[in-house]
């Protein structure tokens, strides 16, 4: 998988635009499109997971993979 | 490498070691399917189509409460079978399947299934060898749901995830992980936060690096 795919899937069909990720994202990197959230400013984004957990309708996904470190 | 779905069935514990002519039978009724993410592969209820075997990609197996809560059975990945009870008793899908991620999958017909069981002993045996590993599965799931924290579901599940690449990646979030633990995503992130401070894991965006697999295993208790 290229490094584009790590960043927060929005769906702008489950979103209700109830702007409870925008209220609470740490970085200010969503913001608003036609009354939905959106990824406005990616390069902001510290993949904290605040916008995932906090999305009432599940509109929010931040894929990851679990490695174990070097030595491990 | 072109797909071989002669190769790719090898690669499953049904087949392992089996003779041509059950694997030639099995191609010659394979199906293929595509699934977008989000899309529903079949419901709960329903006649069952057969044996579903992943190629590429994650579904996920699941159940809905009258409310439409969501509670996630198993999460299923590249070479991975399911709805493998209907495809031998020939009943209604137990549960629901949907694609997690974009996916590519085949459909083995449950007549064709139930036919090789019956002209093929070694056969026999290794579908009641799967079907026991599949029994197993779920009484380790009851333990931890009934027994264990969710810090300890959320270690075991991170130790089993390093171990199955199939159980991360595209549409494994942690939205999933909660209907998987029957929890919510914010305890779920908590829970993480808490393996963190104690120095097992560390997280570097959307990686979550094990740095100390003893100390997670205690966490885990295992």
């Amino acid at each position: 998988m290229g490094n584009t795919i790590w960043m927060p899937q929005l769906s702008t069909a489950q979103c209700s635009g109830c702007g409870e990720c925008i209220a609470n994202c740490p970085t200010g990197a969503l913001g608003w499109i036609q009354g939905k959230a959106a990824l406005l400013y990616p390069e902001r984004c510290s993949y904290c997971a605040t916008c995932e957990s906090t999305c009432p309708t599940g509109a929010i996904a931040l894929p990851y993979v679990v490695l174990k470190a070097k030595g491990e | 490498m072109p797909f071989s779905l002669a190769d790719h069935l090898r690669q499953l514990a049904y087949f392992e070691g089996q003779n041509s002519a059950v694997l030639e039978r099995m191609i010659h009724s394979a199906v293929s399917h595509s699934a977008s993410a989000g899309e529903t592969l079949f419901l709960e209820g329903e006649q069952a189509a057969g044996l579903w075997m992943i190629q590429t990609g994650r579904v996920k197996i699941y159940k809905l409460n009258p409310q439409g809560q969501e509670h996630i059975l198993r999460i299923f990945g590249d070479y991975d079978t399911f709805n493998d009870i209907s495809a031998f008793d020939g009943g209604a899908n137990p549960a629901n399947a949907a694609a997690l991620s974009d996916t590519q999958l085949w459909v083995f017909p449950t007549h064709v299934f139930q036919e090789c069981i019956q002209r093929d002993g070694i056969f026999a045996l290794r579908v009641v060898q799967v079907l026991s590993g599949r029994v197993r599965g779920l009484i380790r799931q009851i333990e931890n749901l009934t027994l264990y924290s969710v810090t300890v579901r959320v270690a075991r599940l991170l130790l089993n995830q390093v171990d199955d690449p199939a159980l991360t990646g595209t549409g494994v979030t942690r939205a999933a992980l909660a209907a998987h633990l029957a929890t919510t995503p914010q305890t779920i992130s908590t829970a993480l936060r808490e393996i963190e401070l104690t120095g097992a894991i560390e997280f570097d965006r959307h990686q979550i690096r094990i740095l100390r697999e003893d100390l997670l295993r205690s966490i885990a208790m295992l």
